[in-house]
């Protein structure tokens, strides 16, 4: 790890030079300093100046970090490239991006720290089991729950609670979708009857149509919602574990 | 037109060797007979089942796929006991198979088979081969499981291999030429895989049946083996996993 506490502009590219310009794929560069962040492309932004922590990662995505909130405040994706210059005793930074052409240009008058070092991680994150996931599945690929299905709005407020998922099918009719993480049992059947009648009333549609997902929904369940006139899906959680050391036939 | 009558035990058996790959499968159906051919959501493993029509106690066929929901036939078939005969019929107008057990009708609503890709099987160069009893390989699994998730098949020109490493215990099974129904390897040929597929793959063998084996070095395996007394085929493929440094 290297680093330099309140470098000059001109101290802080040699620096960048020196420990990241020569192999940037390994390098991991942080700078944190006052700085200004001129974007165009997809849109076009302006940021004036702020102290920032700047993040430039060793496959090329940078991301700019205000003080708070968890998102960067800009930033530039997986194989952007990056340049160094100085100009008017400022460090630039100017951020490429090809696929969509994009540029943040980003100006540092003042720097407070600048450090790179190689960061070795060949893990991968393994997240399992939670209700969103299947959500997430869902909304991603609502073709997943049926065809020519849209999805408007997840966690639609209504007067009995929040319904997971809201959409309309390709008739147009209103879809209200619960999604349960496990198994679906019969007050998962009342709290979807009372978000269909909330949809209902407030629509003043005589149609509304409720599905209840769920990895497995027991017959007794399945009974009760042919009573009730709603619908289910079995949805199965799609957790793979990452197994490095198995080959695919794909392979061969 | 599909119009069959089989024994409810061969239809079981076709579910065990399909099922632990997948939960929806193709049936392609011919005036031969049935078969099924799939991959594993990881691509890890294929299954390569044939059923002769000969199989079958009556047996009256076109051209056609059939897409069936596994989970769902299976829970028909726990209604029917061993040996029971069973119906089975493709009612075309409203797409579903309509399986009979004794004075039972089950309507059972197709999968539509658009979704489902007809999978290549990979060009494989596999020079040794060994045929074992069911019942010594699945003792030599049976053990292994105890003690890793993996384990190492080895051939070479006097006996088959089966090793397993966990973090404390091993286990080896090795069985002389002499014990084995066949054994042809033109030098030493091992590969690493997956004890839960590899078990899986076993499990619908009968114990006195023979399995026949294909390996290579760090290469995919090959399991074969006959089910519903010889009419029926199934060809397993695995992909090995990497050797551990």
């Amino acid at each position: 790890m290297h680093t330099v506490i309140h470098p000059s502009p001109s101290d802080a590219l040699q620096f960048i030079k020196q420990h990241h310009s020569s192999k940037p794929e390994k390098t991991m560069l942080l700078i944190i300093g006052e700085c200004m962040v001129d974007y165009h492309g997809r849109a076009k932004s302006l940021l004036d100046w702020g102290e920032r922590l700047l993040l430039i990662k060793q496959d090329g995505t940078v991301l700019v970090h205000q003080p708070i909130m968890r998102e960067p405040v800009n930033w530039q994706p997986t194989g952007s490239i990056t340049e160094f210059t100085i100009k008017d005793n400022q460090l630039f930074l100017n951020c490429r991006n090809r696929k969509p052409p994009e540029k943040m240009k980003v100006a540092f008058r003042q720097l407070m720290l600048v450090a790179a070092t190689t960061l070795i991680d060949h893990a991968n994150l393994i997240i399992a089991g939670m209700e969103v996931d299947v959500v997430n599945q869902i909304v991603d690929n609502p073709t997943m729950i049926e065809e020519g299905l849209r999805i408007v709005k997840r966690e639609k407020p209504v007067k009995t609670g929040a319904i997971d998922l809201y959409g309309f099918d390709k008739e147009h009719i209103p879809v209200v979708i619960e999604v349960k993480r496990s198994l679906a049992t019969i007050s998962s059947v009342h709290q979807l009857r009372m978000y269909v009648n909330d949809i209902k009333k407030d629509r003043t549609e005589p149609k509304v149509r409720g599905i209840l997902c769920a990895p497995k929904v027991p017959d007794m369940v399945k009974k009760l919602l042919e009573e009730q006139r709603l619908e289910w899906r079995e949805v199965k959680r799609n957790v793979v574990i990452p197994d490095n050391r198995q080959r695919k036939l794909t392979e061969f | 037109m599909f119009n069959t009558k089989i024994k409810s035990d061969i239809i079981k058996g076709v579910i065990d060797v399909t099922s632990p790959l997948v939960n929806e499968a193709k049936f392609n159906i011919s005036s031969k007979g049935i078969s099924i051919r799939a991959v594993d959501p990881a691509h890890v493993a294929m299954v390569d089942l044939e059923l002769k029509s000969t199989a079958f106690e009556e047996y009256n066929a076109d051209d056609m796929e059939l897409g069936i929901d596994l989970d769902k036939l299976n829970g028909i078939m726990k209604l029917a006991n061993t040996g029971d005969l069973v119906t089975m019929e493709y009612d075309e107008e409203s797409n579903r198979l309509i399986v009979k057990i004794g004075n039972l009708v089950r309507r059972m609503g197709l999968l539509d088979t658009a979704g489902m890709p007809d999978s290549k099987v990979p060009h494989l160069d596999l020079p040794a081969k060994a045929m074992v009893k069911a019942s010594e390989l699945s003792k030599g699994v049976r053990a292994s499981e105890a003690v890793s998730d993996h384990l190492a098949l080895s051939v070479d020109k006097d006996s088959f291999e089966l090793f397993a490493e966990g973090d404390t215990d091993t286990v080896n099974l090795k069985l002389p030429k002499t014990l084995l129904l066949e054994l042809h390897a033109p030098g030493k040929f091992k590969s690493l895989f997956s004890i839960d597929y590899f078990s899986n793959m076993i499990k619908p063998v009968k114990s006195d049946d023979p399995i026949s084996i294909n390996i290579g070095n760090d290469n995919p395996i090959r399991v074969e083996f006959d089910f519903a007394e010889k009419h029926g085929h199934v060809t397993y493929l695995l992909a090995p996993r990497i050797e551990s440094e």
